[in-house]
């Protein structure tokens, strides 16, 4: 069991690491949006969002299309995966 | 100065915030309880079986009415949050949460077992200076201890924002 809790916090780690955002200037560009209405418009919390911005949470493959769509913009516009 | 910083940490709160101190308080509230009800008690008390009956009575009706009153609070406060599934990310802390929980719990019915096993073979000192119903004691602590590590874990993860690390 501790061993998979290691192995979970690993795979997470790297993630933070790998996975960047253009969030929070993609909702300055869509009428200084607030993280309260996109996090609604989702269907997470406003705590979800901040933690997502500020790239301490990857989110599902689910919420990162749903984010995308709010701005119109493809999957890969909004977020970037930076190999290391 | 103060007041800002004071309305700052109060917007920042969530309703899982606010959901996940209130039940981390009643927790702490309940073992305090069975702590000071437990050690007030004379040696010949804490040796008595009704006594520690009724004490468990006790200490799961106080645990009632603390979880409705904070219930009816929470309730109060809220604006229609308490309806809310929780998120993707809450999901995954209340997940790592209770594997916290879990694995004290774990540990505090591995540690009753070695004691009663202890106790029943005379081994080390456990025979002399043994509390009576000693391991029943460690497993009611231990619950309540992983209680208070699973609200308290999620709290954490919860203001830090991360699952993990």
């Amino acid at each position: 069991m501790v061993r998979n809790l290691f192995a979970t916090e690993w795979v997470q780690y790297m993630a933070e690491l790998t996975i960047a955002n253009k969030i929070k200037m993609m909702r300055f560009m869509h009428g200084e949006m607030t993280q309260k209405e996109l996090a609604d418009q989702v269907g997470v919390t406003r705590q979800t969002i901040m933690a997502i911005e500020a790239a301490k949470y990857s989110p599902s493959l689910e919420v990162a299309f749903k984010i995308a769509a709010v701005f119109d913009e493809p999957l890969e516009a909004v977020f970037q995966y930076k190999s290391s | 100065m103060e007041e800002n910083k004071l309305k700052l940490f109060l917007d920042s709160l969530s309703f899982r915030d606010l959901t996940l101190s209130v039940d981390l308080a009643v927790t702490i509230g309940i073992l305090y309880f069975y702590m000071q009800q437990l050690f007030m008690a004379t040696p010949e008390m804490r040796a008595d079986a009704s006594f520690i009956s009724s004490l468990l009575l006790k200490v799961i009706v106080v645990s009632i009415v603390l979880s409705i009153a904070s219930s009816l609070l929470l309730e109060f406060v809220s604006d229609n949050d308490t309806d809310k599934p929780l998120d993707e990310r809450e999901q995954k802390i209340e997940l790592y949460g209770n594997k916290t929980g879990l694995w004290i719990l774990q540990s505090g019915v591995c540690i009753a077992i070695f004691q009663y096993t202890a106790e029943a073979h005379n081994f080390g000192p456990s025979g002399e200076y043994t509390l009576p119903f000693l391991p029943l004691h460690i497993m009611v602590v231990a619950f309540m201890v992983s209680e208070v590590a699973n609200y308290g874990t999620q709290l954490v993860r919860n203001r830090m924002g991360a699952v993990y690390g």
